[in-house]
């Protein structure tokens, strides 16, 4: 569930991050380029096309820059027929595009191929033609074009990257690549990649909150201390020197973070059972919401200055210009920052401590520390000729921290709430938010895209403020779908459901077979809180074609919300730990193991496993 | 009593939905036309700059000096580009006389260009930037290296607006009014 915040997180930044750049992406970066060789006698170009991007198929062009290797057709996948006045027919390919190029090559050589595309923006612009280069080594690596860029999309990727690994299977069945087992270990290789990811991502994640953190004014104490230290060097400190005692100075800080990373991930365990009280939860969840009041700037979180000054003081006589003593002013520079950036960290923290794992945690809070000293290690590398400007952004991060912090104070309680009391928090949180994102203020006439942007997102998120509000008003059980009870749709699926009888126990199932005189049965395992049960119900169970295929059926439901005994008996007998299952009886009353449905099936594959169960 | 309730709720939702969809489609058409003049290229520098017409002769962008100058950026292989070239055509017929020019660079082989030219009766100058316009693009301040890209010059030399993506009509005649009635 936190990752889930998480990723949200990092989509949010992702995606501010990318508002902020020129509408129209370079050539280069709206079709990034990565090749790798899939034998000794196939090479793979890839393009990574931008949403809203297209490449034209006729455009490609491949020639080797090396004489004693020869390319062979490209074999490039068909993309959408478009009918052009000038041009006739044109395909255009887009989201990625896996060209394989057969060579042939009389040495080991190292080579290189150059790749030339031409496409266009869906918003009606179009690129020149773009020849990029890829060096191929000796050893088969792939130099240059992306290749790291290509391993981080691995780590980023998995669905997509395992969907590609079916795909290549499948397309090199032609081409002479090398036996089955060169695409296993490629299979491994990827497996470990998944087992690693989770926590190089939360790594990166958390390396992305820190330089965000650096953003708000909480930095901006430790830039003076710094500055001074490197002063203290004399007047003709170089660079070099200036930036390395940056470093010292910033990993004092990491250290600090680290250490209490750690302790976060040791207790772990302790917290999270801590965590399932509702009181607890209560608890935090107020502590969160004060948090973002101070990032509100309702009030300020900061030791008394005079504790500040005193600590800064003291740090002024430690011995300056060595190292040490800078990695020990960095340490104490975190613990005077400390509390101003508290509330992240706490947020962190809580995070860390819920994973239980201490290695992640101070992993996590170093490289957040160490995103916090990017501006710091700027300072020290122009020697102190760049400062940042303060300004009304360094307020708008603070403020989406706060809307971050009531996010998690929200994500906290949900489970002991009801979910009417979810809905208004969301819907007041949404509203809230638009309000700060100036979603009724009128734009001035001349703004930028930027602040266009924005207001949209406010008004998007004003929007689902008000849908949620009515949804909560309207006695919506749904948070995602609030306003199905407004739209009829609600009173349309209750007339469209199936018709299944309850069972509570193991003996009243036994009853029930027993009298279904010969006919089929099928049940159903359901809980409220089963997502996949009611997208079974609302999609699947709601197709005229299934319930056509069903009617002859004896059908049963047990409801195991409540998880009693004699639910728990139930799941046991058809070895189920809990909902979703379908189980399916033949004629004669005896479970028919090949239907085995755990989890969501769309109606076609649900009509096909019963089809083959049947048969 | 309910009904009517659901009805207003539903009502005012479907209206917030489509503003909504109304801004967020505002903004992308927007976006993708940056208006603001993005050249910090001098008139001096503009009117410096020279290339090959489809003779063969080179030609300077001076030459048209005194003249409000639409400098379009395009190509054959692209097609957002075609498509807003008919508008020009009828535009440099309407505004010859009162001093516009547009000026076609096209980033383009000569073959192609020259028959597109005569399908489509471009009436006005074409020049040959060959693929590349180097670094000339870039001071004209496209960046991005996109195609169509408008760049529109008041006669005393002065950019005054550059448009990535297509150009309409209405926000040429919009530009050029003003421009054509300043005669100093």
């Amino acid at each position: 569930m936190m990752t889930r915040w998480l990723i949200i997180v990092v989509f949010l930044c992702a995606s501010a991050a990318r508002a902020a750049v020129p509408e129209i992406l370079d050539a280069a970066l709206a079709f990034k380029l990565s090749a790798k060789v899939v034998s000794d006698s196939v090479v793979e170009i890839i393009y990574d096309i931008e949403p809203g991007y297209y490449l034209y198929r006729e455009k490609f062009a491949f020639a080797s820059g090396s004489a004693n290797v020869k390319l062979g057709d490209a074999k490039i996948p068909n993309g959408k027929v478009k009918h052009d006045e000038f041009f006739g027919r044109i395909e255009m390919l887009r989201d990625k595009v896996r060209i394989l190029i057969p060579i042939t090559r009389g040495s080991a050589e190292p080579w290189n191929l150059s790749a030339t595309s031409q496409g266009c923006a869906d918003v009606g612009v179009c690129f020149p033609p773009n020849t990029e280069q890829v060096e191929f080594k000796s050893d088969g690596a792939v130099v240059g074009a992306g290749g790291g860029w290509l391993a981080a999309l691995d780590a980023a990727a998995p669905a997509a990257e395992t969907d590609f690994l079916t795909a290549e299977t499948k397309s090199i069945e032609k081409v002479p690549a090398r036996n089955e087992s060169a695409n296993l270990s490629e299979t491994d290789r990827i497996a470990t990649i998944f087992e690693t990811k989770n926590f190089w991502a939360i790594v990166a994640a958390f390396f992305g909150f820190g330089v965000l953190l650096s953003f708000t004014p909480c930095v901006l104490p430790m830039i003076p201390i710094l500055s001074g230290l490197i002063v203290g060097e004399g007047a003709n400190v170089g660079k070099g020197r200036a930036f390395s005692l940056s470093v010292a100075y910033v990993l004092g800080m990491a250290i600090t973070y680290a250490i209490a990373g750690v302790i976060a991930g040791l207790s772990g365990s302790m917290l999270s059972t801590a965590l399932q009280n509702p009181w607890v939860l209560g608890v935090f969840a107020m502590v969160f919401v004060l948090l973002a009041l101070s990032m509100f700037g309702m009030y300020e979180l900061q030791l008394p200055a005079s504790a500040q000054s005193a600590m800064s003081a003291k740090s002024n006589r430690l011995p300056g210009g060595k190292f040490v003593g800078v990695t020990l002013m960095g340490i104490l520079s975190a613990v005077i920052v400390g509390p101003c950036v508290a509330a992240p960290l706490a947020a962190a923290l809580g995070y860390i401590g819920k994973e239980g794992n201490f290695v992640l945690g101070g992993a996590a809070l170093f490289v957040m520390a160490l995103g916090m000293g990017v501006p710091l290690l700027l300072v020290g590398a122009s020697a102190g000729v760049i400062l940042p400007r303060v300004g009304a952004w360094m307020e708008s991060v603070k403020q989406f921290f706060g809307v971050l912090l009531l996010t998690v104070a929200i994500w906290l309680i949900t489970p002991v709430i009801p979910t009417w009391a979810v809905m208004l928090l969301w819907a007041f949180l949404l509203i809230g938010a638009a309000m700060f994102l100036r979603a009724l203020d009128p734009l001035p006439d001349h703004v930028n895209g930027y602040r266009r942007l924005w207001k949209g997102v406010g008004v998007a998120s004003l929007v689902a403020g008000i849908a949620l509000l009515l949804g909560a008003l309207s006695g919506a059980k749904d948070p995602l779908q609030p306003l199905a009870g407004l739209s009829g749709g609600g009173q349309k699926h209750a007339e469209n459901a199936l018709a299944f009888q309850r069972i509570k126990s193991v003996e009243d199932l036994d009853q029930r077979l027993a009298s279904a005189n010969g006919k089929y049965v099928m049940l159903d395992f359901y809980a409220d809180w089963c997502i996949s049960c009611k997208e079974m119900e609302r999609f699947t169970f709601a197709d005229s074609t299934v319930q056509a295929q069903l009617k002859d059926m004896v059908l049963l439901q047990a409801d195991v919300t409540a998880n009693s005994e004699a639910d728990k008996a139930l799941l046991k007998r058809f070895g189920l730990v809990g909902p979703p299952g379908i189980i399916l009886f033949g004629r004669n009353g005896v479970e028919i193991k090949s239907f085995h449905v755990i989890g969501y099936l769309p109606s076609e594959k649900f009509l096909a496993t019963l089809a083959r169960a049947l048969s | 009593m309910t009904k009517i309730r659901d009805l207003i709720a539903l009502a005012i939702a479907i209206m917030l939905g489509a503003g909504s969809v109304y801004l967020g489609l505002n903004w992308y058409k927007e976006g993708a036309q940056q208006s603001e003049p993005a050249s910090t290229l001098s008139p001096g520098a503009l009117y410096t700059a020279s290339f090959p017409d489809l003779e063969g002769k080179t030609r300077s962008l001076g030459e048209w000096q005194g003249k409000v100058m639409v400098l379009n950026l395009w190509a054959t292989w692209c097609g957002p580009c075609r498509e807003e070239i008919p508008i020009m055509v009828k535009l440099q017929q309407k505004y010859r006389d009162q001093g516009l020019t547009f000026v076609g660079l096209a980033l383009d082989d000569k073959a192609p260009v020259v028959k597109f030219a005569n399908e489509m009766g471009m009436n006005y100058p074409i020049l040959l930037g060959d693929s590349d316009l180097g670094d000339f693009g870039q001071r004209l301040g496209n960046v991005s290296r996109g195609l169509p890209y408008t760049v529109i010059v008041d006669r005393s030399g002065k950019i005054v607006t550059t448009r990535l993506g297509g150009v309409d009509e209405k926000f040429l005649e919009q530009m050029l009014q003003p421009l054509l009635q300043n005669k100093s």
